[in-house]
């Protein structure tokens, strides 16, 4: 293939947020504003988060787009909410909570993007995916393990919740 | 269990796990080839058959060039239409011939007229390989021990190498063996000129590694010859290991494949009935 036509990997990478952020985009109901939570079956936190925040990035290219990233810890204590740039963090942060600050940032927003533990894992955060109006799997392909996915398509069956779609990482 | 397992499966496996395949071979191959070369040293002092401790090894070799008596061209067509080096070849089938039950026993008949078979274990060193060995138990197959022949690389020369813990049996065996490869051999194979180039003989000391010559010869090529003829190969031992390496690397990946199925493409996930609306390419979390 001749060397112009070639995208590096940045490219690719930019190329396929795009298409996620405009399948995400596709889903939302015109007008209202929605809250998207990003989740995984155990992928690692580091590329859930990376990957939480390119797609916020990219849907705030059309939409006003705030990034919710929810940390749950052992000890339990709750830390309450830190303004870091564009994007708020919480640690241990109770689910009434964070509805409340969902129901104030969705008069500001477009879309609210929620970057939650794996379901798997924390029960708690099965409450916050209950927040949310989209839910999207982040897992990776060769290492997501087939025990790990069912666990968590099967909690998630039993609590209600449907997984709007899967963003596959190569 | 295994309904999520198949050969495409192994093949991702295989090549998720590769980096460590590769830090793995390259740790044992490093090690085989320190582990000759740390080992080669007491093979060359000791000699691969005879380990007593602290006795000395009495080695002894002869080397004979060989040549067509045909006069006329070196080389002649072979059946194929291949050009054939004659004395090169007849200089292999020589030496094949001496690692022979003929050859064995032609020195092993010499070596029963010098030594009783009590005598013999005693002296030889054989009962450091084989422990539980009795007189009973001797047959032809012992002098494989001790005898060896190689032709030198690039040349027409054989090398006849013996080595025992005693000198009287390693000169019965020497010449036993001489006998054979210059008188017996030319009735029975294509004649040839067969000419004694040298020989060397030498009194090892394990421990101490010294070597005094009784009787040396100034060609180099006996002395490549003698080492050819005693140390085992690096190059194969180096393949040998690279294949072990590769295979157990294959049956440990096949069993973690079966064991821990991992979700591999589109398809498994829409198995579920789950879309995937994007793949994305790794590293974009750096």
């Amino acid at each position: 293939m001749s060397q112009e036509y070639r995208l590096s990997l940045q490219e690719k990478q930019e190329q396929a947020f795009g298409f996620i952020a405009g399948a995400v985009r596709e889903r939302l109901e015109k007008g209202k504003p929605s809250v998207i939570a990003l989740s995984s079956s155990g992928t690692p936190r580091r590329i859930q988060s990376a990957a939480a925040v390119k797609l916020a990035e990219r849907l705030s290219r059309q939409k006003k787009c705030l990034l919710v990233k929810l940390e749950l810890s052992a000890e339990g204590k709750s830390s309450g909410w830190k303004e870091e740039g564009s994007c708020l963090t919480g640690t241990n942060v109770p689910a009434e909570q964070l509805k409340a600050l969902l129901e104030e940032k969705k008069a500001q927003f477009d879309a609210v993007v929620l970057d939650i533990p794996p379901v798997m894992l924390f029960s708690e955060a099965l409450e916050y995916a209950r927040t949310a109006d989209q839910l999207y799997l982040l897992e990776r392909y060769r290492y997501t393990l087939y025990s790990h996915y069912e666990k968590t398509m099967a909690l998630l069956r039993d609590s209600g919740l449907q997984v709007s779609g899967v963003i596959a990482c190569r | 269990m295994f309904e999520h397992f198949g050969i495409r499966d192994v093949f991702t496996a295989l090549w998720k796990y590769a980096k460590y395949l590769l830090i793995i071979l390259v740790v044992a191959e490093l090690a085989c080839v320190g582990l000759h070369y740390l080992t080669a040293g007491d093979a060359a002092s000791t000699g691969n058959v005879t380990d007593k401790e602290n006795s000395p090894v009495y080695s002894s070799s002869a080397a004979y060039s060989i040549a067509p008596t045909e006069d006329g061209s070196r080389y002649e067509l072979g059946e194929s239409g291949n050009m054939l080096n004659t004395a090169h070849y007849l200089a292999s089938t020589y030496k094949d011939m001496v690692n022979t039950d003929y050859c064995y026993q032609y020195v092993y008949d010499a070596v029963m007229e010098a030594y009783t078979p009590e005598k013999f274990i005693e002296v030889s060193g054989i009962k450091k390989l084989n422990p539980q060995i009795t007189p009973d138990m001797l047959n032809v197959k012992v002098v494989k021990n001790f005898l060896r022949s190689a032709v030198v690389s690039d040349t027409a020369v054989v090398n006849i190498y013996v080595e025992t813990y005693d000198q009287q049996l390693t000169q019965v065996m020497i010449q036993a063996a001489q006998k054979y490869f210059t008188e017996e051999l030319p009735k029975n194979l294509d004649p040839a000129q067969i000419t004694y180039v040298g020989g060397v003989e030498q009194k090892v000391q394990k421990m101490t590694a010294e070597i005094e010559l009784e009787e040396s010869s100034e060609s180099a090529v006996l002395d490549q010859a003698a080492a050819e003829s005693t140390s085992p190969s690096l190059k194969k031992q180096v393949v040998i290991v690279g294949v072990l390496v590769v295979a157990l690397y294959c049956v440990v990946v096949f069993f973690v494949a079966l064991f821990r199925p991992t979700l591999n493409r589109r398809s498994d996930f829409e198995e579920y009935g789950v879309p995937v609306i994007g793949e994305i390419p790794t590293g974009f979390e750096h």
